[in-house]
């Protein structure tokens, strides 16, 4: 009898990220965003070897040139080569959304989770202190936070992160409620799983589709958002560039000199929608499910 | 006499909006080792709340539980860790009771990864090992549960109970959701393993064909409280309450001559909320008089292990 040799060359441990990958791999969408993604972060992390200039290097002779040749996005009104500035500005930009995102989505989850799971009292009292903080604007937040922490990129990441936590853990709580109800979570219990092993193992694994969704979108929202600090003087401070601060700051030339906001915009335009066709695709690749 | 388990006034009551929901209401029965006590009632009688609150999956209300002659109704994290390597369910839904995102070998391996029980090593083999009993190929060990059907997705369900090695399994109507010809496998399985493993069966269900063919005693609940329990045999041959009278005259009879009197039950059941004294069988019961409806009646014992809350027998 062959069966017990077989049987462990059988059990592949079906590796979560290898099949996930191997799926992955034949999404367009999802393999699309991925490249534009990688090329746009190669180019920021690289941006002293590839910015044709200083992200600060002024010379007001040559403001408000169109693109060009010599300058691919055009200057700025002091000058400024616009596309220097953007490889630059995104390496600040793209940290501050990824990261915003991800402390937002490690807190909120854990928070929504928790709630969700227990359940009475422990539940009542984060809800209420979620919906709390969701009344007062996320901007507002975001300001009283990063006012508290100092002005600078770190305290925008965590103030960006933080003011954006409510929506993640709101969202989470809904489907945990009524996962933590079905019969596999009894089972869970009946052998026993501790309740960080049955939030983990069989809660979190089953409400990954519209944590995907949320992240996605979230890494756009985390970059205006972190545009908006520094405008207040409360974010990334000038003249390091930041490309919701290039954004608007620009915008008051929006009439005369049009391309000066739409480079900027169209850099974070880009990043959302190569992340969001990856989500989308990281989405459907995680559903065993949705597996032909 | 070696009860496994004894199940003492048993009470479940649940705070609701409209007052209290008496779900068990004062159960009392033994099980010995090796044998399977059938429940039946109604949905709604109570009957899977039972089974939660032995498991202590729900917290009891009132009344005591041994297990092994020991008291378990209330017992410390520790002791709850070795009761449940002892005591495991089988549910009913088998689309529900397992975890989507988890192969057939994460869900069966996942008791012992937690216990313990077996080395490391050997849990792949002892994974293997449970499905062949459970009559499972092997070459479903990484499929999802979604690419099986029901019959198999119960198989799981049975594999993932006994990896602990279990002495008493609470079913909870196990192949009710099932077609009838699996029912009929997984029924023929679930006796197998029985023998073979030495296990102690509560059956839960509603479904009385089933309940005769598996069990050895059988109680009949009705709104939280026992109104009847014998033998298997003597309670399908002398049923003597009259709630199990109608019950039992509901059975189809695969006789064409066989005259058929049904009894037919008039009224709704009534709310577990608040019942209100008296007998709980009163406003449906084709005998009930006055003092019916004023005093509750107690369960005797009107024969060797033939249990009535009835009066009039």
């Amino acid at each position: 009898m062959s069966g017990k040799k077989s049987s462990e060359k059988e059990i592949k441990k079906r590796s979560m990220t290898g099949e996930v990958m191997s799926r992955l791999i034949y999404n367009k969408g999802a393999m699309l965003g991925t490249a534009i993604l990688l090329v746009v972060v190669v180019m920021c992390v690289f941006a002293p070897i590839i910015a044709p200039y200083d992200y600060d290097a002024q010379d007001v002779s040559l403001k408000f040139l169109t693109p060009s040749l010599q300058h691919l996005c055009g200057t700025d009104n002091l000058g400024r080569d616009i596309f220097s500035r953007l490889l630059y500005g995104g390496r600040i930009s793209l940290m501050i959304g990824f990261v915003a995102t991800a402390i937002a989505a490690v807190l909120g989850i854990i928070l929504g989770a928790v709630s969700g799971y227990f359940g009475g009292k422990v539940d009542s009292v984060i809800m209420r202190v979620l919906d709390v903080s969701m009344a007062l604007p996320n901007l507002l937040l975001a300001i009283a936070i990063s006012a508290m922490m100092g002005s600078g990129i770190r305290s925008a990441i965590i103030a960006v992160g933080i003011s954006s936590t409510p929506k993640f853990a709101r969202l989470i709580r809904g489907p945990v409620l009524s996962i933590r109800n079905q019969e596999f979570i009894e089972a869970a219990t009946a052998i026993d799983a501790s309740n960080a092993r049955i939030i983990f193992r069989h809660i979190l694994p089953n409400v990954l589709s519209p944590i995907i969704v949320q992240c996605t979108l979230s890494v756009g929202n985390a970059i205006i958002a972190a545009a908006s600090l520094s405008f207040l003087g409360l974010g990334v401070q000038p003249p390091y560039p930041e490309w919701g601060a290039m954004l608007s700051s620009a915008r008051t030339y929006i009439v005369d000199h049009a391309y000066m906001v739409t480079f900027p915009g169209l850099a974070i335009a880009l990043v959302v929608v190569s992340v969001n066709l990856l989500g989308d695709g990281l989405r459907d690749a995680m559903d065993p499910r949705l597996k032909k | 006499m070696g009860a496994l388990l004894e199940v003492r006034n048993l009470k479940k009551y649940f705070k609701v909006n409209a007052g209290t929901l008496h779900a068990v209401d004062g159960v009392s029965f033994q099980i010995e080792e090796r044998k399977t006590l059938g429940v039946v009632g109604e949905s709604g009688c109570g009957k899977s709340t039972l089974g939660r609150v032995i498991l202590h999956l729900l917290d009891s209300t009132d009344g005591q539980i041994f297990y092994r002659g020991e008291d378990i109704t209330k017992v410390d994290r520790k002791k709850l860790s070795e009761l449940r390597q002892e005591m495991q369910i089988i549910f009913q839904d088998p689309f529900s009771s397992l975890n989507p995102r988890m192969t057939v070998y994460q869900t069966i391996a996942e008791p012992m990864q937690i216990h313990s029980t077996v080395s490391k090593k050997e849990i792949p083999d002892r994974v293997m090992e449970l499905m062949d009993t459970v009559g499972l190929a092997e070459r479903f060990v990484n499929t999802y549960p979604h690419e099986l059907d029901g019959g198999r997705r119960q198989r799981i369900g049975i594999a993932r109970a006994l990896a602990l090695n279990p002495k008493f399994i609470v079913c909870d109507e196990p192949v009710s959701a099932l077609d009838v010809s699996i029912q009929a496998q997984v029924l023929n399985l679930m006796q197998d393993i029985q023998e073979s493993m030495n296990l102690t069966y509560i059956f839960i269900t509603h479904d009385l064909s089933v309940v005769k063919y598996i069990s050895d005693s059988i109680m009949v609940m009705y709104l939280g409280q026992m109104v009847e329990m014998a033998t298997s045999e003597e309670l399908f041959a002398a049923p003597k309450h009259p709630y199990t009278e109608a019950l039992l005259s509901a059975l189809p009879v695969p006789d064409i001559d066989s005259p058929k009197k049904r009894i037919l039950l008039k009224g709704e059941l009534t709310s577990p909320i608040d019942p209100k004294p008296g007998c709980r069988f009163a406003p449906r019961c084709p005998r009930a008089c006055k003092e019916c409806r004023e005093k509750e009646p107690e369960l005797r014992e009107i024969g060797p292990g033939h249990f009535v809350r009835c009066p009039y027998v």
